[in-house]
C-alpha cells in the first residue's frame, strides 16, 4: 500500500482540490479527499513522462487528473502503473548530474565529428556531383563583380601577356585540367599580388603577382595552387559546407527566429574560416605534385610566398593564425618545402 | 469579492534546465533531427510547467507525433521553395503571394494548436475560427502598408493584437480586449522620432565609412581561394565584427522598446471573466538582459542558452500579474476537436512570429 498526497482536477472545471492517493494490493487505486471519493482500475491509469522536478501527473480515464510534487513511494507508485513512455528513461538521464556530463561530452564529442569529417565528406561527394555548368553564372557574376568594383584591365604589356598565355596554357594542357579560364587584371593596392580561382573555372592573376614574380617557375606554381582548387572544386565545397554548418548550429544553439541565432555566426565564423584553411594546404600540396612531376623545385612556390608575407608584414601568429583564412605563410612554406 | 494581485512566478532552475537541454541536444543529433519534435515539448513542458499562478503551474499537452507531421509538412514546403527560386527566381513572388494567401489560416491554426495544448488547472485554453477576420488583419491590411508609408503599421499591430486575444478563451470563458488604435499609435510614435535620429545618425558617423573600409577589405575574400598571403585578415574580421555588433545593437534597441511597451500595453488591456492583468517590463531591463545573455551565449560557445533562457523567461514572469476579482476556481471546461500542428511548425520555418 502507498498513500501519496496529491492535488486533484476533475477535468471539467478550474478547482484543485487536496486529496490522499491510496494504491492497493488488490490492483485499485483511490482518491480520497473532502466530499469526493473515487476508485479506479490500476490498468486504466496512464501517466505523463515527467519533466525536470515538476509534480508527476496520474491521469484517469474520466479525464481526471492527480498532481503529485516529489515524495517517498513515488517511484514506486509509478511503476506499477501498466505501460510507462521511453521519456522516462530521458527523465531519469537529466536528474543524474553523470549522465549529464557524460551527455555534454558526447553531444561535443558527436558534434565536432560531424563538422571535421561528417559535412566535409558530405560536401566532397555532392560538390563532384554538381556539373560545372551550374557554377557558370556564379562565376560570370563573380568576374563581373570583380571587375565592377575593384578591377581594373590588366596594364601588363601585351608580349608579357601572350608570353604568359602560352606558358600556362602548356602547364594546363600537363595538368589535364578542365577548361580553365585565365584573366589578367589590375587590382589596385588594397589586393595586391595575388591570384584567386573563382566559379565555373576562372583564375585572375593580378598585375601586381606577375610583377612580384621574379621567375616564371614561380608563377606555375601559383597557377597549379589555383588549379588545385578548381579541380577539388573547392569554391562549390566551400559554399555546401557553409551553408551546412551554418544551418545545423543556428538550428541547435536556438530557434531560428531568435536572437541567440547571432550567437550561432561566431562558432560558424571560426569553423568556416578554419575549411578554408583545408583547401589551402590540399591547393598547396597539388601545386607542389604538379610542380615536382615537371622537375621544378615546389621551393619556387614558397619562396614566393615568402616574399609576399614579407611585404605585407603580415605578423599573423596566435588567436589570428587560427582566425585567418589561410594558413600561416610559415607553415605552407615548411609544408611546401618538405 | 475584493480586488486581489496574484503574480506569476517563475519556478524553473538553470541547472535543472541545463540537464533537459543537453540531452535533448544528444538526442536530437543521434537520431538526425527527428527528436526535435519530443525535445520540443519537453523544453516547453518545463516552462509551462514552472509557470505558476496561484500555486497552480500551466502545463503543455502537444503531441510529439503531430508537431513531427507539422515539421515535415513544414520541411517539405520549405525544400519546394528553395528549390524552385533558385531554378527560377520568379517564383519567390508567387510563393509570396500564395503565402499572403494562407497566411491567415496557418495563424488560426497555430493559434488553436497552441491554445488547445496550454492547459491550467487540467483546464484547456481556447481559440476561435474566424478565418474572415484572420484574412482580414494578416493578408488585407498588410497589402496597404507601401500605399501609407507604413502609417497603417500601428493600426495593423492593433488589430492583429485584438484578433490573438479576443479570439482567445479559458475553458468557456472568453478573453476580451480593451484597448485602442490610439494606444499603439502612441507607442510607435516615440519610435517614429528615435528612429529618425538613429539612423541620420548611424549613416552619417558609421556606416558609410566603415561599409567602404568593409568592402575592400572584403572584396579580396568574397569568391576567393587566393594564393598569396592573407590580406587583412584581421581588417575584415574586425570590421564585420563591428558591423556585426552595430546593428545587432540598434535592432535590440529597437526590439526591446517594442517588445516591451506593446507587451505591457496588450496585457494590460486583456479581460477575462472581469480579472486584469497587468505587466510592468522595462525596455532598459529587456535590452540588458537580451545583450548579456547575447555575450554570455557567444562566450560560452552556447554552452549559456539554458542560463539565458530561464533568466529572460524569469524576468518577464516576475513583471506579470493578475488582477483577480473572481477567483480562479470557477472556470469550466469547453469540448473541442483535435487541432494538427502544421500551421504552427509552417508558421515558425518561414520565420512568423505569433502568438501575444
Amino acid at each position: 500500500m502507498i498513500k501519496l498526497p496529491a492535488i486533484y482536477y476533475d477535468g471539467q472545471t478550474s478547482q484543485p482540490t487536496a486529496v490522499e492517493l491510496c494504491f492497493d494490493d488488490s490492483g485499485r487505486v483511490r482518491v480520497a479527499g473532502p466530499q469526493l471519493e473515487h476508485s479506479y482500475d490500476i490498468a486504466s491509469v496512464k501517466s505523463k513522462p515527467r519533466v525536470g522536478s515538476l509534480p508527476a501527473q496520474f491521469i484517469f480515464p474520466d479525464g481526471a487528473v492527480c498532481e503529485v510534487s516529489d515524495h517517498a513511494g513515488l517511484e514506486d507508485a509509478l511503476q506499477l502503473l501498466p505501460k510507462r513512455s521511453f521519456q522516462d528513461i530521458v527523465h531519469k538521464i537529466e536528474n543524474n548530474l553523470m549522465a549529464i556530463v557524460v551527455s555534454l561530452v558526447l553531444a561535443l564529442g558527436v558534434l565536432f565529428v560531424i563538422i571535421q569529417y561528417g559535412i566535409p565528406f558530405g560536401a566532397k561527394v555532392v560538390a563532384y556531383r554538381i556539373p560545372q555548368e551550374m557554377e557558370n553564372s556564379l562565376g560570370q557574376n563573380a568576374l563581373e563583380f570583380f571587375d565592377n568594383t575593384l578591377c581594373k584591365p590588366s596594364t601588363l604589356a601585351a608580349a608579357k601577356q601572350r608570353h604568359l598565355e602560352k606558358l600556362f596554357s602548356g602547364a594546363l594542357l600537363k595538368m589535364d585540367a578542365s577548361p580553365i579560364q585565365l584573366q589578367f587584371r589590375d587590382c589596385g593596392k588594397k589586393i595586391g599580388a595575388n591570384a584567386f580561382a573563382i566559379p565555373s573555372g576562372i583564375i585572375i592573376f593580378t598585375d601586381k603577382m606577375v610583377q612580384e614574380a621574379k621567375d616564371d617557375r614561380e608563377l606555375l606554381g601559383v597557377l597549379a595552387h589555383e588549379v588545385g582548387h578548381v579541380r577539388n572544386r573547392h569554391i562549390m565545397r566551400q559554399i555546401l559546407e557553409n551553408s551546412v554548418t551554418g544551418l545545423l548550429l543556428v538550428l541547435l544553439t536556438g530557434d531560428v527566429s531568435s536572437a541567440s541565432s547571432f550567437a550561432a555566426a561566431v562558432p560558424t565564423l571560426l569553423v568556416q574560416a578554419k575549411f578554408s584553411r583545408d583547401f589551402e594546404t590540399e591547393a598547396d600540396n597539388y601545386a607542389k605534385q604538379f610542380l615536382k612531376s615537371q622537375g621544378i623545385s615546389p621551393a619556387y612556390l614558397a619562396n614566393l610566398l615568402e616574399r609576399l608575407s614579407k611585404q605585407q608584414e603580415n605578423k599573423a601568429s596566435g588567436i589570428i593564425g587560427f582566425l585567418s583564412s589561410h594558413p600561416l605563410t610559415k607553415d605552407r612554406i615548411k609544408n611546401l618545402t618538405h | 469579492m475584493e480586488q486581489s494581485k496574484l503574480p506569476f512566478v517563475f519556478t524553473g532552475k538553470t541547472t535543472e534546465f541545463f540537464g533537459i537541454w543537453i540531452v535533448n541536444i544528444l538526442l536530437v543529433i543521434i537520431t538526425l533531427g527527428f527528436y526535435s519534435p519530443w525535445a520540443k515539448v519537453r523544453t516547453r513542458r518545463y516552462f509551462y510547467g514552472n509557470t505558476v499562478l496561484d500555486n497552480s503551474a500551466f502545463d503543455y499537452t502537444g503531441d510529439p507525433l503531430a508537431i513531427l507531421k507539422g515539421y515535415l509538412i513544414a520541411l517539405l514546403l520549405f525544400i519546394i521553395y528553395s528549390v524552385s527560386i533558385r531554378l527560377y527566381p520568379p517564383t519567390q513572388l508567387i510563393f509570396l503571394l500564395l503565402l499572403l494567401a494562407v497566411m491567415p489560416w496557418l495563424v488560426t491554426r497555430s493559434m488553436i494548436f497552441r491554445a488547445r495544448n496550454t492547459v491550467f488547472r487540467h483546464i484547456r485554453f481556447t481559440f476561435g475560427k474566424s478565418y474572415g477576420d484572420a484574412f482580414k488583419v494578416f493578408s488585407g491590411l498588410p497589402l496597404l502598408v507601401p500605399f501609407t508609408f507604413g502609417l497603417i503599421m500601428p493600426y495593423l499591430v492593433y488589430r492583429q493584437k485584438r484578433f490573438l486575444v479576443s479570439n482567445s478563451g479559458f475553458g468557456t470563458s472568453p478573453f476580451s480586449f480593451h484597448a485602442g488604435a490610439k494606444d499603439f499609435y502612441k507607442v510607435f510614435a516615440i519610435i517614429l522620432v528615435f528612429m529618425l535620429i538613429a539612423a541620420i545618425g548611424i549613416i552619417v558617423a558609421i556606416a558609410i565609412p566603415a561599409y567602404h573600409a568593409y568592402l575592400d577589405a572584403a572584396n579580396g575574400k568574397a569568391f576567393a581561394a587566393q594564393a598569396g598571403g592573407s590580406p587583412d585578415v584581421m581588417l575584415v574580421i574586425i570590421t564585420q565584427f563591428v558591423m556585426m555588433g552595430i546593428s545587432i545593437l540598434v535592432w535590440l534597441v529597437f526590439y526591446a522598446y517594442l517588445e516591451a511597451r506593446i507587451n505591457n500595453l496588450v496585457w494590460n488591456s486583456v479581460e477575462l471573466a472581469g480579472n486584469r492583468f497587468s505587466s510592468a517590463l522595462r525596455a532598459r531591463d529587456l535590452l540588458w538582459i537580451f545583450m548579456s545573455n547575447l555575450i554570455a551565449i557567444i562566450c560560452s560557445f552556447g554552452l549559456l542558452v539554458p542560463w539565458a533562457k530561464i533568466r529572460l523567461a524569469r524576468y518577464r514572469l516576475g513583471k506579470l500579474a493578475l488582477l483577480a476579482t473572481t477567483g480562479l476556481d470557477g472556470f469550466v471546461k469547453q469540448e473541442q476537436e483535435n487541432a494538427g500542428a502544421a500551421g504552427e511548425e509552417i508558421g515558425e520555418l518561414f520565420d512568423i512570429d505569433i502568438g501575444l
